[in-house]
């Protein structure tokens, strides 16, 4: 490793770190810190791989609400380091790499409830001050302990593998240990399969599944990106003739009994804030600008930065609020009360935080221009919103979309192929970036009344992509999980030659593939038992070195 | 059957829908809030979020202790409330809880850390502490697969 190389990884760490806080362009996941890491380290094509192995593993490990998983980026990152300078295989570089992602997740919870806390109340001070700037500088520097929080382990690792010592401690690593945990890396990623599928957690929708496995089983031309296509023509088939379950909330059961007589229109703040937006013919200087609007979009981009276990996104929602703040209130005085206004406990999924964003700069503006809106009824607003709209975007975004993409991309990249991590790069991103801006345009322009635009339609939309979800974890299922058994039955001779058939070669016979999918369902079935994901991968870890260990597993 | 009793500032939001609903084969929410039942926005915008298979009802205090064991005979509960209150209220009312799953309660105003997830004042304090005193166990607990913390210990 070169100095220069060095200073690359320690650049490259640092971008997974914060987007590992922001969880926007998702240079976090794995499949793309890995790859960052071997692009600095001048190895790509080992990089891109451990990705995919790491990724497939994390696929189901989200942050929703206040609560978070191993850490991706970290596991990611060191994984590459120890494949690519520590010259280990892919399996001791992720087993390695699984229980210094758990640590990690310790690290970032300290790091979430000292340091950032401090830099949020510096934050409340700027607020106070009126201090958009101060604001800013508080939203920026809580970046900086995210990104060292995955550099400096990173780096550490980075030095500790390149020296002939560790060198000489890893090729001391008995056979045993690195055969066995190479081929637990085989089968290992049955538990992001299961995770995925016990978030979505659809039965009625498990035949898509078995027919992604069974197409990916038989058909061995068939690539992740076809069987992405057909599994897309299943959900549109799926939504357009075979959901059963009625639109308009029709089909659930919805009651309201709260005992009292007539629901009286108790909560005024309800019915102002369904009101859209106030066209303003006043000319006072105090009309939101479309520039305004783009200013907050592109503060968007970095939103979730300054997120803490204090009072979560308040400093990453007033940092996003300041170009509405400044415009609508030219006065210092009326400025900073604005400001520490928006500084109160706000969390929600951080990119549905954008149409609250919309709702709340709508009526922002007419409240200023005297439509009657008052200050309790945006923040009940914003209340009202970010608790219902953390579940959606958590599930669609966190619980389908992105283990879906990420899913392809692994398979993609399986080989070293760098058009996996583009792929997931450009994919989640194209459609983040498409909600970010019009889920801010269109709630500001609408207010609330962009909610009744759905037509209670949303569970039929996540219920079709979760069919497409399906399909594609079934393929991956078939296709990049590898686990034989090749413990000879008997052999005997056919014309001179020795034919010997395997438990696996038996096992082919009933059906290819029988195996990675009887693990996975036992892996979904021990996740519903509540055991938790961590001691599944070690306990996978243990079966698979102690089969290789004697001779069941290769 | 009353499969879990959770109290949550943030009502239905992520946790919820994402983990313990799955976790627990919820089939139906009880969401125990007066200032929900009567605004229309909140109800549409909760419905939203949770997946069709599920049904939600809205109630206030009294309604709940009037129907939460029938609604157990027929279905999968799980009660969500939104403070602290409501729950002393219901179990003085006659509801019965062995257990209460703390989620969230947000820092704001002269609220205290109490754990990682819960910030609560002095009177919130003492409400919990009652709770507790009459053998409700009050566990802080995030995610299902949380490690929990006994909040009657610390209170």
């Amino acid at each position: 490793m070169t100095t220069l190389q060095f200073i690359f990884l320690i650049i490259v760490t640092s971008i997974s770190g914060i987007g590992a806080a922001s969880e926007e362009f998702q240079t976090h996941h794995p499949i793309i810190s890995a790859t960052l890491v071997g692009i600095a380290l001048g190895d790509v094509t080992t990089g891109v791989m451990v990705g995919a192995a790491v990724e497939l593993i994390a696929l189901g490990w989200m942050t929703v609400g206040a609560a978070s998983p191993p850490d991706p980026a970290l596991a990611g990152t060191v994984a590459a380091v120890l494949a690519i300078l520590g010259h280990v295989n892919v399996g001791v570089a992720v087993g390695i790499a699984i229980p210094v992602a758990v640590a990690g997740q310790l690290l970032q919870i300290v790091q979430l409830s000292t340091i950032e806390v401090a830099i949020v109340h510096l934050g409340d001070k700027f607020a106070r001050e009126g201090n958009t700037r101060g604001i800013g500088f508080a939203h920026w520097l809580t970046a900086v302990p995210s990104a060292l929080r995955v550099a400096l382990p990173t780096a550490l690792v980075a030095c500790f593998a390149s020296a002939s010592f560790a060198q000489n401690m890893f090729n001391g690593i008995p056979k045993v240990i690195t055969g066995g945990l190479q081929v637990t890396a085989g089968f290992l990623v049955v538990v992001g399969y299961a995770m995925v599928l016990k978030q979505i957690n659809r039965k009625d929708i498990l035949p898509f599944f078995f027919i992604g496995f069974l197409i990916m089983t038989f058909s061995h031309d068939m690539t992740l990106i076809a069987l992405s296509i057909v599994g897309i023509c299943f959900a549109v088939i799926y939504y357009l003739f075979l959901d059963k379950s009625a639109t308009n909330a029709g089909g659930r059961k919805v009651r309201s009994r709260d005992g009292a007589a007539a629901p009286e229109a108790s909560n005024p703040e309800a019915s102002q804030s369904a009101s859209p937006a106030v066209e303003s013919t006043m000319d006072d200087g105090k009309k939101l600008t479309k520039s305004d609007l783009m200013k907050v979009f592109l503060r968007t981009q970095f939103y979730q930065v300054s997120w803490t276990y204090e009072r979560f996104q308040n400093l990453c929602y007033c940092y996003c609020m300041v170009p509405i703040l400044k415009r609508l209130y030219p006065e210092k005085e009326e400025l900073s009360t604005a400001l520490t206004r928006h500084m109160e406990y706000f969390n929600t999924n951080p990119i549905m935080a954008s149409p609250v964003l919309g709702v709340n700069a709508a009526m922002e503006e007419s409240m200023v221009h005297g439509s009657g809106i008052t200050e309790e009824a945006i923040t009940s607003t914003k209340v009202a919103l970010m608790g219902p709209f953390a579940g959606i975007g958590d599930s669609v975004f966190w619980g389908i979309l992105r283990p879906m993409f990420a899913a392809i991309a692994a398979g993609i990249a399986s080989q070293g192929n760098l058009m996996g991590p583009i792929f997931f790069f450009l994919a989640f991103n194209i459609v983040r970036v498409f909600v970010r801006y019009y889920g801010l345009i269109l709630p500001y322009k609408q207010g609330t009344n962009f909610i009744s635009m759905f037509h209670g339609g949303e569970q039929k939309f996540v219920k079709a992509i979760s069919v497409l979800a399906y399909t594609v974890i079934g393929g991956l299922v078939a296709r990049w999980t590898t686990i034989n058994i090749p413990v000879q039955l008997y052999s005997f001779v056919v014309s001179g030659k020795t034919v010997t058939t395997t438990i696996q070669d038996q096992l082919n016979a009933i059906m290819p593939n029988l195996l990675p999918l009887a693990l996975t369902f036992f892996v979904y079935w021990l996740l519903k038992k509540k055991v938790k994901p961590t001691y599944i991968i070690f306990g996978l870890m243990f079966v698979g070195v102690a089969g290789y260990a004697l001779g069941i597993l290769g | 059957m009353l499969k879990i009793v959770r109290l949550d500032e943030r009502l239905i939001h992520g946790q919820v829908v994402t983990s313990w609903v799955t976790n627990e084969s919820i089939t139906e929410i009880m969401v125990v809030d007066k200032s929900v039942c009567n605004d229309e926005l909140r109800k549409s915008l909760m419905s939203m979020a949770v997946p069709e298979y599920i049904s939600i009802l809205f109630v206030d205090v009294d309604e709940a202790v009037r129907t939460y064991e029938e609604e157990c005979e027929y279905e999968d509960l799980m009660i969500i409330f939104g403070n602290p209150y409501d729950i002393l209220e219901f179990i003085n009312k006659g509801g019965k809880l062995n257990r209460v799953n703390v989620g969230g309660m947000s820092c704001k105003g002269q609220r205290r850390q109490v754990c990682t997830s819960v910030f609560a004042d002095e009177k919130e304090m003492e409400i919990f502490r009652e709770i507790a005193g009459k053998n409700v166990v009050l566990e802080a607990k995030m995610l299902p697969t949380d490690k929990s913390v006994d909040l009657t210990k610390i209170i």
